[in-house]
């Protein structure tokens, strides 16, 4: 681990589980957060990320690198970031959206925004309250009654089990 | 039915972060979607919410999501030169990913049915389609005498009323009607706004514009810089409509009015342009597309203005040679989208055609693009507030 003694380039991020990584700051200032904190002088020793864990942060520096790596080409860049959340679970993705937003990294925050998206397209009512904790404040005639009205919204959707 | 909860095995996004999740959902998904919770219901329904997803939708040139509406004439097929003398049928709706398979469209997305329901008892007749903007269409029905703005999602509907001086008019008298009406939205006032300009055979031409949150019109500077193409309906880009106007040299400009300022306004147009004859616009994802029919060499091109205002970024991205083909009428060529990586997707005669700058990567045949009278592409939204009536939340 690079820690002080580390080129000027170099920064030292630290995840809530106290992992330390060394990235380039090059790659590193894709978050705004980060790019302030090093603008601000602040970034000299250790970066701590309170709200991002250890895997996580692993995962997103990865993109940090990648993306930085690949010229201003719009075409490519988007072809990086499918390939790179194409193999990502719910979780993952979920934990990534409060990372990019905590890094306040657009790019990535609308890329991951746009899989969940994706992947809640064909899921049920059920799975998605599920996965997003949302408890169901309906009454069942209520439910019914909503229901009924977007009765066709549910064409081509996945059965619930429980529902 | 019981309420479950499994915390343990879910994340808890702050309700912002899901927010942003959701308006990269389609329309559809979004009303299945009310059915989680109240709390999901309100915020789906909620004017900002709808507002912004209307927005995003707009912009993302998903081409997923891009829907052509059709206004299709089966009799056409039998009579394909006499475009004046046919009654424009029937409006269908279709995903442009169905035509890259080759699938005609099937269903109607307006029919007199519904229509009564709403309280229009009116027949669907000789229908022409106007423009498009968030997911709503403005059409006229029935030789001009009714004037629509329509969601063809959330199938709400509302009237706009005639210009007051055309009350009285005898619609049906104009073979070319001296006027025509577009569609735009001023975001900052959140109104779908509809312009209608007048040319009375003299100039200038009076323009008078319709407020959907007012239900008025009213009448704004008037036109005085060249000869409008009424033929073509203003296309909204960038929060302006765009028309061409020939100058006293012949040479085409060409102009927008500001829905907000409403103001017109001169915009950059491709350099090379004067040589072209019988151009006309196409609203291509968001960037304007204008297709130009050079006199002098046969060829149709499609130019694309890739910078909005600036001169240079106009790019001519496909160059087609009728020549080559049977002698068709040229108006069948109209360009349906722009993707994200620069490709074309190109109707004509009865082919859809993807087209890289360079090659021909795919090409569909739908037989139904034959009986075509115009047509415009759309994302579905959930918009339904642009009338008085208090709709939503």
């Amino acid at each position: 681990m690079a820690a002080e003694t580390g080129t000027p380039t170099t920064l030292t991020l630290k995840s809530n589980d106290d992992e330390l990584f060394s990235v380039a700051e090059s790659a590193a200032i894709l978050s705004v957060t980060i790019r302030n904190m090093v603008e601000d002088g602040c970034a000299g020793g250790v970066i701590p990320l309170d709200n991002v864990d250890g895997k996580t942060l692993a995962s997103v520096i990865t993109y940090m690198n990648g993306i930085s790596a690949i010229p201003a080409d719009e075409e490519k860049k988007k072809s990086y970031r499918d390939k790179f959340l194409s193999d990502k679970d719910f979780e993952t993705l979920a934990d990534m959206v409060l990372a990019a937003n905590y890094l306040n990294m657009s790019c990535l925050m609308d890329a991951v925004s746009a899989k969940i998206a994706q992947v809640m397209e064909k899921k049920s009512v059920g799975w998605v309250r599920r996965k997003f904790g949302i408890e169901n404040d309906y009454t069942p005639e209520e439910e019914a009654a909503v229901k009924e009205e977007h009765k066709w919204t549910f064409e081509g959707v996945e059965t619930d089990d429980d529902n | 039915m019981e309420k479950r909860v499994e915390r343990e095995t879910s994340l808890e996004l702050p309700e912002e972060l899901i927010e942003e999740i959701l308006y990269y959902l389609p329309a559809k998904n979004l009303l299945r979607l009310k059915c989680v919770s109240k709390s999901w219901n309100s915020l789906i329904s909620s004017n900002s919410f709808i507002k912004e997803h209307a927005k995003k939708s707009s912009t993302n040139g998903n081409l997923d999501r891009s829907k052509v509406m059709l206004n299709y004439d089966d009799s056409r097929k039998r009579a394909k030169y006499m475009r004046a003398l046919c009654q424009p049928g029937i409006l269908v709706s279709c995903p442009i990913q169905k035509f890259l398979h080759n699938e005609d469209p099937v269903a109607a997305a307006l029919d007199s049915h519904h229509m009564k329901k709403l309280g229009y008892d009116i027949q669907i007749e000789d229908v022409r389609i106007l423009g498009s903007c968030n997911g709503l269409i403005l059409i006229s029905i029935n030789d001009w005498r009714y004037l629509f703005l329509w969601n063809p999602f959330t199938r709400k509907m509302r009237n706009i009323p005639h210009v007051s001086c055309f009350a009285g008019s005898e619609f049906s008298t104009w073979t070319a009607p001296p006027f025509t009406y577009s569609l735009g939205y001023d975001e900052y006032a959140d109104d779908y706004k509809v312009v209608c300009i007048i040319s009375d055979y003299a100039k200038p031409y009076h323009t008078h514009i319709y407020s959907s949150k007012n239900n008025t019109w009213k009448k704004i500077e008037s036109f005085d810089k060249g000869d409008l193409l009424l033929n073509n309906s203003g296309k909204f880009v960038n929060g302006k409509l765009h028309w061409l106007a020939a100058q006293d040299d012949g040479v085409y400009e060409i102009f927008s009015l500001d829905l907000r300022k409403e103001k017109y306004e001169i915009v950059a147009r491709p350099e090379s342009f004067s040589k072209y004859v019988r151009p006309f616009f196409r609203n291509m994802g968001g960037y304007l597309g204008l297709i130009t029919l050079s006199s002098s060499v046969d060829d149709i091109n499609v130019w694309v203005m890739m910078k909005y205002g600036v001169r240079e970024s106009w790019t001519k991205i496909w160059t087609f040679s009728y020549l080559e083909y049977s002698k068709t009428e040229i108006c069948g060529v109209s360009p349906l989208c722009l993707k994200k990586n620069g490709d074309i997707i190109i109707a004509f005669e009865n082919n859809v055609v993807v087209y890289n700058g360079r090659n021909e990567l795919r090409k569909s045949r739908v037989e139904m693009l034959d009986g075509v009278i115009d047509s415009v592409v759309y994302v579905e939204t959930l918009v339904s507030r642009f009338g008085d009536e208090e709709l939503g939340q």
